[in-house]
């Protein structure tokens, strides 16, 4: 299978000698706990942090490419990130249609009235309805508004959508319709995932394959089977254990 | 009885956001409270301490606590000494410019100013299983982990020895392992200081594994009251039942996608004749939508 993303020995102030290979198509979660450095490995891919040593590469129609010697704007059109917290996400003060246009704009160079058509396409492929586009965000509950969000992230159709703890704001009927639609556009759109959580019960039920990062360092990677069933690390087992002992 | 509240509503000029609520707690007790996002769950753990906005009338027939009965502007005078309240974020809640031993000193000195203050500080972070206690007093908010901020704000809580512990989803910014040991800590602790503890979560997992009774809010009200081992089997109310239902069984098929209650949570300010769940309801009938269900024997709102 095809690497989408290569992670040489990226090093910051918090991570030490990261590596990683994500498979075009795959939903690769990173787990760990709160601190290791989940939330600044997600930030360095989407170019929101830099990094001081290392290699990130992105395969780019065939070839591999450093993200810093590529653009934003094809950058973005390529990978997009969904937040944790979907309130703090949008702009309160802009309705859903004006914060949906941005990247209509400013990544697709759309007009007005294909800005409106291209959001409307996006909430129904979300579930949503265009109505929502008139509305604020404190009109708009939080399963709605994550929703929009991932909407958003999908407006450039990229083939990468990361999405740091997507669900951890939200309620478990929420969750569900959150994660039935991730593996709906994982399997029909076939969008590459890197999903990041402290979940195990998601993370179980939506991955290919598991990143296990402890104090800044991957500490242990593999198929999801496989780090559930023959965890080699301390905190795997550890987080595994614990996955078991809650479950009902 | 610790605390024993009748008939709690909280309402805007035309809104009801909190409808009838009834809630008693005893000594060495856990009441977890379950419910989606808007249901009142942290609307009702403000509105136990007097701390709703001025915009908002709240009425009751009865809030007494240790059994003195007490007016709404009476239960300022019970925050903090005998009720107390940990927020789900720590580094919000703590004051960033001061250290852990300022701090603690600070909820020492409000409870007993003739204590040693060292001593005492000591000895709230050796049982909130701190061992480096001294080297954790020179530290600020900024240098703690969340496991470690919540466990110092739980201490700067109990400084004052209060008998009533409100923690408002305590460990939904936690990962899973700090979860546990927070929540442990909090249950040893309620054991141990015979203390009441009211554990606000949407996680029913965790209300499952720490409560001893569970309320299940719905849409402003008390939906359902029950003995906590009993939910799985015995829960009554249909609203709890697809609750239970939405956690992911082991037969659950990898990549299958997951159930959902169908429709959304009704908004407080949208009025309906009948039953607030009706409109996800798989058992919904006529009457459901021109009657609202009283609750059943105090256990369960609903008409069948």
């Amino acid at each position: 299978m095809k690497k989408i993303i290569r992670v040489k020995n990226i090093n910051n102030y918090i991570l030490n000698n990261i590596n990683l290979d994500i498979e075009e198509g795959s939903i690769t979660s990173i787990i760990g706990k709160s601190g290791g450095g989940k939330s600044t490995i997600a930030k360095i891919l989407s170019k929101i942090e830099n990094f001081k040593f290392g290699l990130i590469q992105l395969n780019y129609k065939n070839d591999y490419l450093n993200i810093e010697e590529i653009s934003n704007k094809i950058f973005y059109s390529y990978l997009q990130i969904v937040f944790q917290d979907p309130y703090s996400s949008l702009n309160p003060q802009r309705t859903i249609f004006e914060s949906l246009k941005v990247p209509c704009k400013n990544l697709l160079n759309l007009k007005n009235d294909e800005c409106r058509e291209k959001c409307t396409s996006m909430l129904s492929l979300v579930g949503l309805n265009d109505i929502v586009l008139d509305m604020f965000p404190s009109q708009l509950s939080g399963g709605q508004l994550q929703r929009i969000n991932i909407a958003r992230a999908l407006i450039p159709n990229p083939k990468i959508l990361i999405l740091d703890e997507p669900l951890s704001a939200l309620d478990i009927s929420v969750q569900s319709q959150i994660i039935n639609l991730l593996l709906e556009l994982n399997k029909s759109q076939k969008i590459t995932m890197i999903f990041i959580s402290h979940d195990l019960h998601v993370v179980r039920h939506l991955s290919d394959y598991i990143y296990v990062v402890d104090t800044g360092s991957i500490i242990e990677h593999g198929k999801m089977y496989d780090i559930f069933h023959n965890p080699t690390e301390d905190l795997t087992k550890l987080m595994v254990d614990n996955y078991n002992s809650i479950k009902i | 009885m610790l605390l024993k509240i009748e008939e709690l509503k909280v309402k805007t000029e035309d809104i009801i956001l909190l409808d009838n609520i009834d809630l008693e707690v005893n000594h060495g007790e856990i009441i977890g409270i379950i419910g989606e996002s808007g249901s009142g769950k942290s609307l009702l753990a403000k509105t136990l301490l007097a701390l709703n906005s001025k915009n908002l009338v709240t009425s009751f027939r009865s809030y007494n606590y240790e059994d003195k009965s007490y007016s709404y502007d009476e239960i300022k005078f019970l925050r903090g000494k005998h009720i107390a309240m940990i927020f789900q974020n720590p580094h919000t809640a703590l004051d960033p410019s001061a250290n852990v031993k300022s701090q603690l000193k600070n909820a020492i000195l409000l409870n007993n100013k003739s204590e040693n203050i060292e001593h005492k500080s000591i000895e709230l972070l050796n049982e909130m299983g701190i061992k480096d206690a001294e080297r954790c007093l020179k530290l600020y908010p900024h240098q703690l982990s969340g496991g470690m901020a919540q466990r110092i704000l739980i201490a700067l809580m109990l400084a004052r020895e209060p008998s009533l512990l409100i923690a408002d989803e305590p460990t939904t910014a936690l990962d899973p392992l700090v979860q546990e040991q927070i929540l442990n800590l909090l249950k040893a602790i309620v054991k141990k200081r015979k203390m009441g503890l009211i554990l606000i979560s949407h996680d029913l997992r965790v209300i499952k594994k720490y409560a001893d009774k569970t309320i299940v809010m719905y849409s402003s009200q008390v939906v359902e009251k029950i003995e906590t081992q009993k939910i799985l089997n015995h829960a009554k109310h249909p609203y709890t039942r697809e609750l239970i239902s939405l956690i992911p069984s082991e037969n659950i098929k990898y990549k299958e996608n997951l159930k959902t209650i169908k429709g959304r949570i009704l908004a407080a300010n949208e009025y309906v004749m009948g039953c607030r769940f009706s409109n996800r309801c798989l058992l919904v009938e006529e009457k459901c939508n021109t009657k609202v269900p009283e609750l059943k024997d105090s256990t369960y709102r609903c008409h069948f």
